[in-house]
């Protein structure tokens, strides 16, 4: 579902990866490693939220480089802070997102936004809101599009408990039909998911390789 | 007293639409837990707004100059310079209000504003110099006494307007496309008063032109007049893409991770702009459709370039850098040339 081939990434004179390559089956997946490894752009790389300098990224077998727009209907991308316009509400955001994804909002994001406790939420200000507020939107915006392909960039950072057993929850429920890669620190919570644990310093070494 | 209301009005607008950058912009949340006295603030704030207000500092600098090399005596040109002085600090209050959210103290600026207006009435003497000294006692006052309780306290004016803005945009929310409504938010509710300055500035010279142009009777002159109007316009009305463009800016990578074409918005500000240009091109041509001079081909050939140059200035704009404002002039100034060279 989630595979990517030769990915370099280099920032000025310091290289980050070099002909990176993996693949990912259905399943949940918890990617950790040291701080500064490159979780993060990884992360944004096989999103699109950063440019590749070189290689190629396959989102349920559509190019994110030659159909980018076909691939991004099928992912779904949570960085780790909250880049929403400030002045959006939540529900804007929401609307927002199901127009770029070309769906209507349906009553099963409505659900989540529900049990997520986010009802009283809908008309506040992004920049109002707390961190995990914040965060709790831009999962219930992940679930939008039934993607294939989830890329979650520390998403119990800042969570309550309710919420962290919900995207537990909702992490177990996708592993049998989509790709759930996120980056986590917290071993308590990569533990409650049962997620596969991908090392960074293997997939680099695995790429090194070849 | 209109004069030195309108200055007043220069220098609040002036700092209108700067104040998020003059009050030190996000940076300020974290500042403000620091133990920093309200002081402190105020000579902070006094420095940088002389630094903001360099330009209004010009003619004010002149004035002087011109008030000392006149053929005055010394009581009548110190008298001047005075008045001045304290026309410059009773800005410096009325800015300083905006920036601290204390409209309050406008009508007092009003006041003072009138007695300053009493005191330059002929001829000069001892009333003149009273009324100059209540009005510069009173400005001092408000610059030593206009110490806020907290740094940006909330105001009922201010609230009223918040809640005016909330219904105003559960209005819009409910009826606008996502996409539109991100562009309205930030230009209307976001930046209002740059927005507003900008409309009234190319909406302000729509009308001067057109009056201007029945003044000169449809002669040789009011082509040019109208093509120099458009380009000063458009020069005006490109600053809305700046102000697009950095509310886009923090987004823009979490918008690259979502299937929307990549000239999303591109298209989409571009088509805003040229929108909020058909205000000033609204108000313009019609009343020079009642000349021979400007025919409905010559007003619809002018409409035309008028919104190309709108395009045309996105890109001086936004990959200028820092000649970006060079660039925009001088790009407008070539427009005006060409548009003058085809319509001869």
């Amino acid at each position: 579902m989630l595979r990517f081939e030769g990915l370099d990434k280099t920032y000025g004179e310091r290289t980050i990866f070099q002909s990176l390559s993996y693949s990912l089956h259905c399943g949940v997946y918890a990617l950790q490693g040291s701080n500064g490894i490159g979780k993060s752009t990884l992360l944004k790389l096989l999103s699109g939220a950063e440019a590749l300098d070189a290689g190629e990224v396959w989102i349920n077998g559509n190019s994110l480089v030659r159909s980018p727009m076909v691939a991004k209907r099928h992912l779904s991308y949570v960085p780790d802070n909250c880049p929403i316009y400030p002045f959006m509400t939540g529900r804007a955001f929401l609307t927002f997102i199901a127009m770029a994804k070309k769906v209507e909002l349906g009553p099963d994001i409505l659900d989540l936004v529900h049990k997520f406790g986010l009802n009283t939420y809908l008309d506040t200000r992004v920049d109002t809101m707390s961190l995990g507020t914040q965060k709790k939107f831009l999962l219930s915006a992940a679930w939008i599009g039934d993607p294939q392909v989830l890329l979650l960039d520390e998403p119990s950072n800042g969570l309550d408990a309710k919420a962290r057993e919900l995207l537990v929850h909702l992490f177990q429920e996708r592993q049998h039909r989509s790709t759930v890669l996120f980056s986590a620190h917290d071993a308590d919570f990569v533990a409650a998911t049962e997620a596969t644990v991908l090392n960074m310093d293997h997939i680099l070494t695995k790429s090194a390789h070849g | 007293m209109l004069y030195i209301t309108l200055l007043q009005a220069v220098a609040f607008a002036w700092v209108a639409v700067q104040r998020s950058n003059i009050s030190g912009g996000s940076f300020i949340a974290y500042a403000s837990a620091l133990p920093i006295s309200l002081s402190q603030w105020r000579r902070v704030d006094l420095i940088v707004l002389l630094f903001a207000d360099s330009l209004l500092l010009i003619p004010a600098f002149a004035t002087v100059v011109v008030i000392f090399t006149s053929p005055v005596g010394v009581g009548q040109s110190t008298f001047q310079v005075v008045v001045v002085g304290t026309l410059f600090l009773l800005m410096l209050v009325t800015q300083l209000g905006v920036l601290e959210r204390r409209f309050s103290v406008l009508p007092s600026v009003l006041l003072t504003s009138l007695l300053l207006s009493l005191s330059l009435d002929p001829p000069l003497g001892i009333n003149s110099w009273l009324l100059l000294a209540v009005a510069l006692a009173s400005t001092v006052s408000f610059l030593l006494n206009l110490h806020p309780a907290k740094r940006f306290p909330n105001f009922s004016l201010l609230n009223a307007q918040t809640s005016l803005m909330k219904r105003l945009q559960l209005f819009f929310a409910q009826r606008i496309p996502p996409a539109s409504l991100i562009q309205i938010k930030a230009l209307f509710f976001e930046h209002p008063g740059a927005t507003a300055l900008r409309l009234s500035m190319v909406i302000a010279i729509a009308l001067g032109t057109a009056w201007l142009i029945r003044i000169f009777e449809f002669d040789a002159r009011a082509l040019p007049t109208a093509i120099i109007a458009l380009a000063t316009i458009a020069l005006i009305s490109s600053g809305f893409y700046r102000t697009l463009f950095n509310v886009h800016a923090p987004v823009r990578p979490f918008l690259a991770a979502l299937p929307i074409p990549r000239g999303f918005w591109m298209v989409r500000d571009t088509v805003a702009v040229m929108a909020l240009g058909t205000v000033p091109m609204g108000i313009l041509f019609p009343p020079l459709s009642d000349s021979a001079i400007f025919s409905i081909f010559v007003l619809i050939v002018l409409g035309i370039a008028y919104q190309s140059l709108l395009i045309l200035l996105r890109l001086p704009l936004l990959y200028g850098g820092r000649q970006s404002v060079l660039l925009s002039v001088m790009l407008a100034g070539i427009w005006s040339g060409a548009a003058m060279a085809a319509m001869r």
